[in-house]
């Protein structure tokens, strides 16, 4: 792609979900008494109108060929997309089995895979600099300022062995 | 207030150096903890303050507080992370001085612009105290719409390349901001069936996962984050440092300024750092002779939004302490402290009391003093954070954040929210969709409908209240003339420019 020609899909990927949430939200707002939904309705309606803007320089763009409908912004620099999917997925994976393993073994196993696929290397470095974080944020975020933070095996059994 | 009076609180202030100190390391670390702020803190830490004599407690949790602005503004710019929601607009021109090596600059030029616009808004207070005091009340739902769109109308300025972007953004942010169930009938709207969303999208998931996760994402395609920059991101002596004094010392106006901004809009109810640090950034940018550097790593950009930042806390104790209305939800937790001890808010505390009510700027004083003295000497240490390769950074970055999410009202779903917040954020900074923009309008979009709704229902639904107040006529001329003189500066600019 010359670098003059602009990627207009990546471009109207936020307009598209802009647009798509507010027919949502004034779905959501149809029967409700004016006061509920009068500011809806105003910033809503503005957005559309924006996003239609948007939507028409687009075709304008495409029109007159200065760009196309490629996402390739989205996916730039491909060599890095591995990386940052498997970090995405990590995080889900994370946020999924805290409930289960708790702070401590949740976040030890998640950051040393997170390592693991961003290329820390040798391995022991990588699961090493896991346990400290891991140990540290457990401390803090449990122990210091006790957010509740789901406690697994490893809180349960600090809590068993401290009584 | 007699100079015998201000000798001696100072000097009773200055006794207090044991407890404001530790106040002081406290609110560094609570404010760069994103999702953890003063608040919170403050009511974690009721048991100790609650047993403390009532001017102890006091110069502890204001040293505390002012110091978590400050400290908000560490992560902003070595990290693009903001630590509070209030030190977002810091991130605009503090990460690319970091993104260039110079963070040490960065830093410094933010602690310096904190500390001494946090000073000359105590001293402005403690000088025209009974003034200020007053101000909040002449501000109704019908100003504050008008206060409310004047920080929508950042959102335009903010993002200047491309002032459709910029719209889409903040608008879609002040929709997101919407979500959740409305004020008078408590009916949820646009929820997707969550009632975990039924208070509002939480806005410190929103800014971690807009700010923190999507900008570690766009990290994994750089090895640091630093760049080789004039000063090179691995310069190890004090040059910086001294650098960023000598320019704060020459841009002293301009932290003058940004700090009563941020004393202004610190006594308005509800409207808060995050506010007044873009306020403050946008008149900033909207009277530099470079507007056009501004978002690339200005100096003029940190000294202003950490400046409007850190004149608020100033600001947000004013009515509290004058009128017995908490200016924002730290001050409500302050006053609860100060009711257990028995101390009667409004007027009758500055002849009742004098030494507790004007102490407590003194004490601020002394914070801004002791602040500034232990966090300049770190700034140079601290900005080799970013010398940390983006692979040990990312993992740490998202899930430690992910983590932090969870913290403001203790819900798993809010670190789902975080990582959604972040697949937005991460598409809006690949396409030019500011973030800011994004987060400006989640911030503002409850607070908006709040005072619109309100002053509507006064007028039974007929807009034109709007319009019908003297103070509301002269802040829409200021939101008018504000959103015009840019755009007539640009036009001038491009006709020297076409005669040259």
């Amino acid at each position: 792609m010359s670098e003059a020609r602009k990627a207009y899909g990546a471009d109207l990927v936020i307009p598209v979900m802009g647009a798509a949430f507010t027919l949502y939200f004034l779905h959501t707002i149809s029967g409700l008494e004016w006061e509920a939904k009068a500011n809806g309705i105003f910033v809503g309606v503005a957005l559309l109108a924006l996003v239609a803007i948007q939507v028409t320089r687009t075709v304008i763009g495409i029109a007159r060929g200065r760009g196309d409908l490629s996402f390739e912004p989205l996916l730039e620099p491909r060599e890095a997309l591995p990386k940052r999917l498997a970090m995405l997925a990590i995080t889900i994976a994370f946020v999924l089995a805290v409930p289960w393993l708790g702070l401590g073994l949740g976040l030890f196993v998640a950051m040393a895979a997170g390592f693991g696929v961003l290329g820390v290397r040798p391995w022991r470095r990588a699961i090493f600099t896991a346990f400290i974080v891991a140990a540290v944020a457990t401390v803090m975020f449990n122990a210091v300022l006790d957010t509740g933070l789901p406690k697994g095996p490893v809180e349960k059994l600090i809590e068993r062995v401290a009584r | 207030m007699t100079w015998d009076l201000a000798g001696q609180l100072f000097a009773s202030q200055l006794s207090l150096w044991w407890i404001i100190w530790p106040g002081i390391l406290i609110g560094i670390v609570v404010g760069f903890l994103p999702g953890f702020n003063a608040e919170n803190t403050l009511i974690m830490l009721l048991p100790l303050t609650l047993a403390m004599p009532v001017d102890h407690a006091f110069a502890f949790m204001t040293s505390l507080y002012c110091a978590t602005h400050l400290g908000g503004g560490i992560p902003a710019i070595l990290v693009r992370i903001p630590g509070t929601p209030g030190a977002a607009a810091t991130t605009l021109d503090g990460y690319p001085l970091t993104q260039q090596g110079r963070g040490q600059f960065a830093l410094t030029l933010s602690f310096v612009g904190s500390v001494f616009s946090g000073l000359v808004a105590c001293i402005v207070t403690v000088a025209m105290l009974p003034w200020l005091s007053v101000m909040g009340l002449y501000l109704r739902s019908v100003e504050m719409v008008v206060v409310m769109l004047f920080g929508l109308t950042l959102i335009a300025v903010i993002a200047a390349k491309d002032v459709l972007k910029g719209l889409i953004a903040g608008l879609f942010g002040l929709m997101i901001g919407m979500i959740g169930a409305d004020h008078i009938y408590n009916t949820p709207r646009g929820t997707f069936g969550f009632l975990e969303l039924y208070d509002g999208v939480p806005l410190v998931p929103a800014l971690i996962g807009l700010f923190a996760v999507s900008e570690a994402l766009m990290m994994v395609e750089r090895r640091l984050i630093a760049g080789a920059g004039p000063g090179g991101a691995k310069q190890h002596d004090w040059s910086q440092t001294f650098e960023a004094i000598r320019y704060s010392a020459t841009h002293w106006w301009q932290i003058v300024w940004t700090g009563l901004v941020g004393l202004v809009i610190g006594i308005v109810p509800g409207a808060g750092a995050s506010i007044a640090s873009f306020v403050a950034y946008q008149q900033s940018r909207m009277w530099s002779k470079h507007p056009e550097r501004y978002g690339t790593g200005e100096p003029d950009g940190v000294i202003a939004a950490e400046g409007g930042n850190n004149g608020v806390c100033s600001g947000t104790l004013v009515p509290m302490m004058a009128l017995g209305v908490p200016g924002g939800s730290t001050a409500a937790v302050m006053m609860i402290v100060l009711q257990y001890h028995g101390m009667v808010m409004g007027p009758q505390l500055f002849t009742d009391n004098p030494q507790l009510a004007y102490g407590v700027f003194f004490g601020m004083l002394l914070s801004y003093a002791f602040m500034i003295l232990t966090i300049v000497p770190l700034a140079r240490y601290m900005s080799r954070i970013v010398l940390i390769e983006t692979t040990y950074m990312v993992p740490l970055i998202i899930l430690v954040t992910v983590v932090a999410a969870f913290s403001e009202r203790q819900y798993m779903f809010d670190m789902g929210v975080a990582i959604v917040f972040g697949i937005i954020g991460y598409i809006a900074n690949k396409t030019q969709y500011h973030v800011a923009a994004i987060l400006i309008g989640v911030i503002l979009g409850p607070i908006f409908e709040k005072y619109l709704v309100r002053a509507l229902r006064l007028s039974e639904g007929d807009p034109s209240i709007l319009f019908s107040s003297t103070i509301g006529n002269v802040l829409w001329a200021l939101l008018v003339l504000s959103l015009l003189f840019p755009a007539w500066r640009g036009w001038r600019r491009r006709r020297k420019e076409a005669f040259a």
